[in-house]
């Protein structure tokens, strides 16, 4: 045989006394389990991801106890030590004894009680260990496997399955009669004897009344044991916070004491709790805790209107029934900025400034002709009509979803008509049969009526709430979209369309009158882009291209509604 | 070398050299039958004697022989051996067409024998003491050594024994040394530590099947494996690798004989001649991994760890259902 340097052995029954065969027995019967001799060895479950050996390696030496060290072999860096200058003289099944399998007795020549095939793997869902528990001298193996987001706890999940590995947690304190909690679990209360828990890192909490609670993680290691020796700090009135969702801040006396949860001495009086969470309703309340009370609050935040839900945690079971608390008004501010959807319907003015649009005639015979708004006479001109628009905001910015005005002028306007000249054209005859006046082609000029439509939508804003003013902004693209008829001496009985692009902004104002009703006024400049029908209309004047930068103004008010 | 291999060759030609007694191991019946009808015709008397001799050995169930052999011994002037060969011709042949001409020969040698001098004495009654004794010793099991069954036939059979009988007890004599021979070579593959004397008498077994006419499976294999555990046994560490690979080259399909060569080369102090003989045949068997772990152990404590680690995972690591 080629026995290994540590070897274990058991103890024998020497002595006869009663209690001290007891204790003899008690150490024959623990002895096995913690002189095991344990060769680890660990593989990759899926292929690429040898750095978790390591990882896994070194997670086992973290938990395995410092006496025991020596009589755990972990890794094949470690084993490979462990067989330096070994020998092998025998082999199984190669001596005067023939057999199938040799594997058995050959490991077990080694020295190793138990050797533990691990295979680990991390995927999406977390950690992944595939364990095999193998015992040479009883060619026994057992598999077992388990998963974690955590490694060390999907490792120990799956070894503790097959492997003698529990470990034990003593904890004493003075004052004794505290609750003792392992991970939210009541185990008992102190002096807590030996108590068995898995290996691996939990949460002790050690409750009791009136005292300052501990809550202290430990990392148990396997076949160890933890012992917790606590002093308690008494206190005059302890505050006991839970809140949900998750994150809560808990402010007590506009200090920010902790997030979700909350457990300490306080000074008998009046204190204000504050909770707040994002995406839900803030609470705010003050409470009178006396001398020698323990406060237990235990609260779940609304949401706001709108916001995504956010799951909730566990609440902690309270020592008194948790008091009920008004929740506290939103601000008025607050209250209108919580209102996101509007809907508004008012009357427009707008003054055309200039050539603000640019237009094709209806109808197919002869040549194209455009127009523009004569500007300089009578100037400038109206439109009046009424507007519309639906949308939706954030606290601060928003979007116009979509808004739509229609306005006509107020009287006959001049206007200019523009035509394209034919190349070919040389006894200046008008080819569409206009009036010739032997140099131009009539007429040059009309008095028209317009009925103008825009649309805009997707538009982007943003408010600012003082009181109950809101002050906004808006700006996008407008499509603005007409009809233009001669209401006297009709010479284009179809009259002309208009189509053009334009660039809008928007100021306003609104004024809560009563929840969410409001009075609005709205300044608007708009900025002609383009002509879709034709970008490249003539001026009749002077055969320039018409220009794309025509701009008008106006405002508009009315009634809206938020909710 | 060159006399290991004789040695080799001889062990392995032993069964087949070996005198068959009964059976078509004596040759062809029908060409014994002509030869001495030939050389009858010839007046040859001796050597009609020989093949129509051998013809009852051949096949012991064709009856004419042995009334071609009665006669040809009367002519040869051998009354006693040709009288018992009508008798026994006669007995055998109740029904025969010729039996009343054979009956009037017999009747006529039988007096010729009374006023004949100096004839050997009638075995009749010897025979009938082996023929019990062959029995005996079979159903026993007894069928080596002296006063075995094996000995007992050949006795009778040199003795000048005649009679269909005969095929019948080479056959069961055959069958036995078969199943005997076999049984041992079952225990001895199902690791069964036997005593090199029991290793040994395998080989003897199937020389006396095949005397007798019978065509055990494998002889030469088998013999030369049980050969080779007795060597082995015999701590013979060369001359058991020898018969060893003997043994796989008679038959290459029985794993168990390669291992064996593994492991008398191992013994030997040959690991890595061991390795490199079970790697060819039995390259997955617990045991060559085994031995492969070992010499890497051997070679670093590294490439131990590793083969070790390699063995364990692939041998005793669950595989996913």
């Amino acid at each position: 045989m080629w026995p290994l340097e540590v070897p274990h052995g058991k103890p024998t029954l020497r002595v006869l006394k009663p209690t001290t065969l007891i204790g003899l027995l008690v150490l024959f019967v623990a002895a096995p389990a913690f002189a095991e001799k344990t060769l680890w060895l660990v593989r990759p479950l899926y292929p690429g991801q040898e750095a978790l050996v390591s990882r896994t390696e070194q997670a086992l030496d973290r938990l395995t106890p410092a006496d025991q060290r020596p009589n755990n072999v972990i890794g094949a860096r470690e084993f490979a030590a462990a067989l330096k200058g070994k020998k092998i003289d025998e082999l199984p099944c190669f001596n005067d004894t023939r057999c199938a399998d040799p594997i058995d007795p050959f490991v077990a020549g080694f020295g190793f009680d138990r050797v533990v095939l691990v295979q680990g793997g991390q995927d999406e869902a977390g950690f992944k260990f595939k364990v095999a528990s193998y015992q040479p001298a009883l060619g026994k193996t057992n598999p077992a496997s388990a998963s974690d987001t955590v490694l060390e706890n999907a490792l120990l999940g799956a070894v503790a399955k097959v492997v003698p590995v529990a470990s034990s947690l003593e904890v004493t304190t003075t004052p004794a009669g505290a609750v003792v909690y392992v991970d939210d679990k009541k185990v008992g209360t102190t002096p807590l004897p030996s108590t068995q828990v898995l290996p691996g890192e939990h949460t002790i909490r050690i409750d009791l009344k009136l005292h300052q609670p501990i809550e202290e993680q430990v990392v148990v290691q396997m076949r160890g044991t933890v012992k917790l020796d606590k002093t308690l700090e008494k206190v005059a009135a302890r505050i006991m916070i839970t809140a949900t969702p998750a994150g809560t801040s808990i402010s007590v006396d506009g200090t920010v004491l902790g997030k979700d949860r909350i457990d300490r001495g306080i000074q008998p009086g009046a204190h204000t709790i504050r909770l707040s969470a994002e995406n839900h309703k803030a609470f705010e309340t003050t409470v009178q805790v006396k001398a020698d009370e323990q406060f237990t609050l235990d609260k779940t935040l609304e949401p706001l209107a709108g916001a995504a839900p956010v799951a909730a945690i566990t609440i902690i079971k309270t020592a008194e029934p948790p008091r009920p608390a008004p929740p506290p008004p939103l601000s008025l501010v607050d209250e209108i900025y919580e209102r996101k959807t509007y809907f508004t319907v008012g009357f427009d003015y707008d003054n055309l400034n200039g050539p603000g649009l640019v237009s094709h005639r209806f109808g197919t015979g002869g040549q194209a002709r455009t127009l523009n708004i004569d500007g300089s006479s009578p100037s400038p001109h109206h439109l009046l009509g009424g507007t519309a628009e639906f949308g939706f905001f954030g606290r601060y910015f928003g979007m116009a979803a979509i808004g739509i005005s229609v306005g006509s002028t107020d009287g006959a306007l001049p206007m200019n008509i523009g035509i394209k000249q034919d190349a070919s054209r040389t006894d200046n005859v008008c080819p569409t049969g206009e009036d010739d006046d032997a140099s131009v082609c009539r007429p040059q000029q009309v008095n028209v009526r317009m009925v103008l439509g825009s649309l805009r939508a997707i538009q982007p804003q943003f408010r600012v709430q003082l009181w109950r003013f809101m002050l906004g902004l808006q700006a996008g693209f407008e499509l603005r979209i007409g009809h233009i008829i001669e209401p006297e001496n009709v010479k284009y009985t179809d009259g002309f369309m208009v189509l053009d692009l334009m660039l809008s902004a928007r100021a306003n104002v609104r004024f809560y009158v009563y929840e969410g009703l409001f009075l609005y006024g709205q300044y608007r400049f708009t900025a002609l882009l383009t002509s879709v029908l034709d970008p490249t209309a003539v001026d009749p004047n002077t055969g320039a291209a018409v220009s794309s930068s025509r701009f008008s103004q106006g405002f508009n008010g009315g009634l809206g509604y938020a909710f | 070398m060159r006399s290991e291999l004789l040695l080799g060759v001889l062990l392995l030609a032993a069964p087949v050299l070996a005198e068959p007694l009964v059976g078509p191991g004596v040759g062809n019946a029908d060409t014994f039958v002509s030869e001495g009808s030939k050389l009858y015709n010839q007046k040859k008397f001796p050597g009609a004697v020989t093949n129509f001799t051998r013809a009852t050995r051949a096949n012991p169930a064709l009856l004419p022989p042995y009334l071609n052999l009665a006669r040809s011994l009367l002519a040869a002037r051998q009354v006693q051996q040709a009288c018992y060969a009508y008798r026994v011709y006669l007995k055998a042949t109740p029904d025969s067409p010729d039996r009343k001409k054979a009956q009037a020969e017999s009747e006529q040698c039988e007096r010729q024998l009374k006023s004949s001098k100096g004839q050997p004495a009638d075995k009749t009654q010897a025979y009938v003491e082996l023929r019990a004794t062959f029995f005996a010793s079979l159903d026993k099991g007894e069928l080596l050594g002296k006063d075995g069954a094996h000995d007992a036939l050949k006795t009778l059979v040199t003795d000048g024994f005649l009679g269909p009988e005969l095929g019948d007890m080479a056959a069961k004599l055959g069958a036995a040394a078969t199943a005997a021979a076999d049984d041992i070579h079952t225990r001895a593959l199902a690791w069964e530590k036997l005593p090199t004397e029991t290793l040994k008498s395998a080989r003897g077994l199937y020389q006396v099947a095949l005397e007798v006419g019978a065509s055990p499976t494998d002889a030469p294999a088998r013999t030369a494996f049980l050969d080779g555990l007795a060597a082995l046994q015999s701590k013979e560490l060369k001359k058991a690798d020898g018969l060893f690979a003997d043994a796989v080259k008679a038959a290459p399909g029985t794993k168990e004989y390669v291992f064996c060569r593994g492991l008398a080369l191992v013994q030997a102090g040959d690991r890595k001649g061991a390795l490199k003989v079970l790697d060819a045949d039995l390259k997955d068997d617990p045991r060559t991994e085994v031995l492969r772990a070992a010499l890497a152990v051997g070679d670093s404590a590294e490439a131990g760890a590793a083969e070790l680690e390699r063995l364990l995972f692939t041998r005793r690591y669950p595989a996913d259902k």
